[in-house]
């Protein structure tokens, strides 16, 4: 069993809370059988209302939210797309709380959901097994960077581990 | 231009970690030889990943992971940074070594930053030449949302590097702030086309090591690239100007940073060392193995998949490590797999690697 070593308050402690490496995949659990699906893609986009356009006035999607981005400086909008949601987030040069440095339109992030909360820890103790980058998100969601993805298939998009329904759309895998 | 100035450091910081990392050599010097040797095979790859920055596979800086696994699926870039930083600790570790037998007075020597430059771009990670070696005579600045910092024109690096190096080699203070000092200067000076991140946290390093009793700080950079949020908000903390402008610059945050990251990777070390020795004993006893087989064991478990080439560090004989090694395979307790393409790597490129059977 594999320790985890914490801090509180710069107080150090060991925790004994463990994570389990026995071996490469070796100790750690396998994944639920089953993947419930993509929850959600994020593209960054170059025009907002455009894009809007595109998907609800012309393919005919409902718009089910849209507002400021959230993790980064500009707006997004999220779209329905009948089994999971696109979301359209336009990343501004300028403004709080951070500015996106490469603002280049692109697939951004594949969100999949997860059975469950524990489901998803395991997906992410069997990432990190696998020498992964791993990082966590507000809402408790495993975000693999792009960082992280680009050495497996080449090409920068981040993937989100999320269990399903564990909130609304917009975590970014560029953050 | 004038270099950045060299901060003072609460005199509590510096024994904190001094006596942080007197407990880790105390642990490490009474450790059995062939644990300590588990310990450095481990800290040392970390460290290269560091250096390199690949990012560490966990980036919680409250809930760090004792053995984490090494880092896989790396573009090219990642690997021919890797095979540069690797370059730098072999170059470091040899230094240390020299110093030790009394041969050099110094880890650090003022053709460190350019020998650190040139085996760290040598490899061209990021696919263009970028001058290997030599200081840059072009501007650089980064895109205003990145930074707004402006760096010095080329044509002052060169007496920059020298001053901040003269500080850094011959100012009375600890070596800690020395070190961290350096590497926020060089950071701020920017002297290279490319690399100087790499570059300035291997001086750390070069620095650090002449002011600890094992010649190697194991426990910094690890913490840098864990709290890499910490490390960049250190380095702007002192840059709260338009451009360079040494006199109005200030170091203190980064130091202050740089002596309690290692204060605290000293401290991790020492946990990470008693784990590894506790491991070791649980397999020498469970599976009624001797210390080495069992630290081989281990060390396997580390690696999830390990190459021969990867235990090489815990043998000072290869005959005498491949006899432990067939003895532990034809016992079924290690076996040999093909490794998993993403582990396979420009600095390890087995194919075949040994799994822990229990």
């Amino acid at each position: 069993m594999n320790m985890v070593w914490s801090t509180e308050d710069d107080r150090r402690t060991m925790n004994d809370e463990t994570v389990n490496d026995e071996t490469v995949m070796l100790g750690v659990p396998p994944p639920a059988p089953e993947f419930p699906g993509i929850a959600s893609i994020e593209l960054l986009i170059a025009d907002l209302d455009a894009a809007v356009a595109l998907f609800c006035d012309v393919l005919g999607c409902g718009l089910l939210a849209r507002g400021p981005a959230g993790l980064i400086a500009g707006e997004q909008a999220i779209i329905d797309v009948g089994t999971m949601t696109v979301t359209l987030l336009a990343a501004a040069d300028s403004g709080e709380p951070v500015v996106l440095p490469d603002r280049t339109p692109r697939l951004a992030s594949i969100e999949l959901a997860t059975s469950c909360a524990a489901d998803t820890a395991v997906r992410c103790l069997r990432a990190m097994e696998a020498g992964l980058i791993v990082a966590t998100g507000r809402r408790g969601e495993v975000v693999l960077p792009p960082e992280a993805i680009e050495g497996a298939i080449g090409w920068r998009v981040g993937i989100v581990l999320a269990a399903a329904h564990a909130g609304d759309g917009g975590s970014s895998g560029e953050l | 231009m004038i270099a950045p100035h060299l901060p003072p450091l609460d005199a509590g910081l510096v024994v904190e970690h001094e006596q942080a990392h007197d407990a880790f050599a105390e642990a490490l010097e009474h450790a059995p030889p062939v644990v300590g040797r588990l310990f450095v095979m481990l800290q040392r790859r970390l460290i290269v990943e560091s250096i390199a920055y690949v990012q560490p596979v966990n980036s919680r800086i409250d809930q760090q992971v004792l053995t984490p696994a090494p880092r896989s699926f790396l573009t090219e870039t990642h690997e021919l940074r890797m095979e540069g930083a690797n370059a730098v600790f072999r170059h470091l570790d040899g230094r240390a070594e020299m110093k030790r037998i009394g041969a050099i007075e110094l880890v650090i020597s003022s053709a460190t930053p350019y020998v650190f430059h040139a085996l760290l771009e040598g490899p061209a990670p990021s696919g263009i030449d970028m001058n290997p070696g030599m200081l840059r005579a072009y501007p650089f600045d980064w895109t205003p949302e990145e930074n707004m910092f402006m760096h010095p024109p080329g044509r002052e690096c060169p007496a920059l590097v020298e001053g901040a190096m003269d500080l850094a080699m011959n100012a009375p203070a600890p070596a800690c702030v020395r070190a961290a000092y350096l590497t926020f200067a060089m950071l701020s000076i920017h002297p290279f086309a490319d690399g100087n991140g790499r570059t300035s946290r291997a001086l750390y390093m070069a620095v650090a090591a002449d002011g600890l009793r094992l010649g190697m700080d194991w426990g910094a950079l690890e913490q840098w690239a864990v709290d890499r949020t910490g490390y960049i908000g250190a380095l702007q903390a002192g840059q709260r100007v338009e451009r360079y402008r040494g006199e109005d610059m200030n170091a203190a945050a980064f130091v202050e940073f740089g002596t309690k990251t290692s204060t605290y990777g000293a401290h991790l070390c020492r946990a990470r060392l008693a784990n590894m020795a506790e491991r070791v004993a649980a397999v020498s006893e469970a599976r009624g193995v001797d210390i080495r087989q069992a630290t081989i064991v281990v060390a396997v478990q580390l690696y999830r998949v390990a190459a021969r080439s990867q235990l090489a560090p815990l043998s000072v004989d290869a005959d005498d490590l491949d006899g432990v090694l067939e003895g532990l395979i034809s016992s079924g307790r290690l076996e040999w797999v093909l490794r998993p393409p993403s582990m396979r790597t420009r600095l390890v490129p087995d194919e075949h690697g040994l799994v822990d059977r229990g």
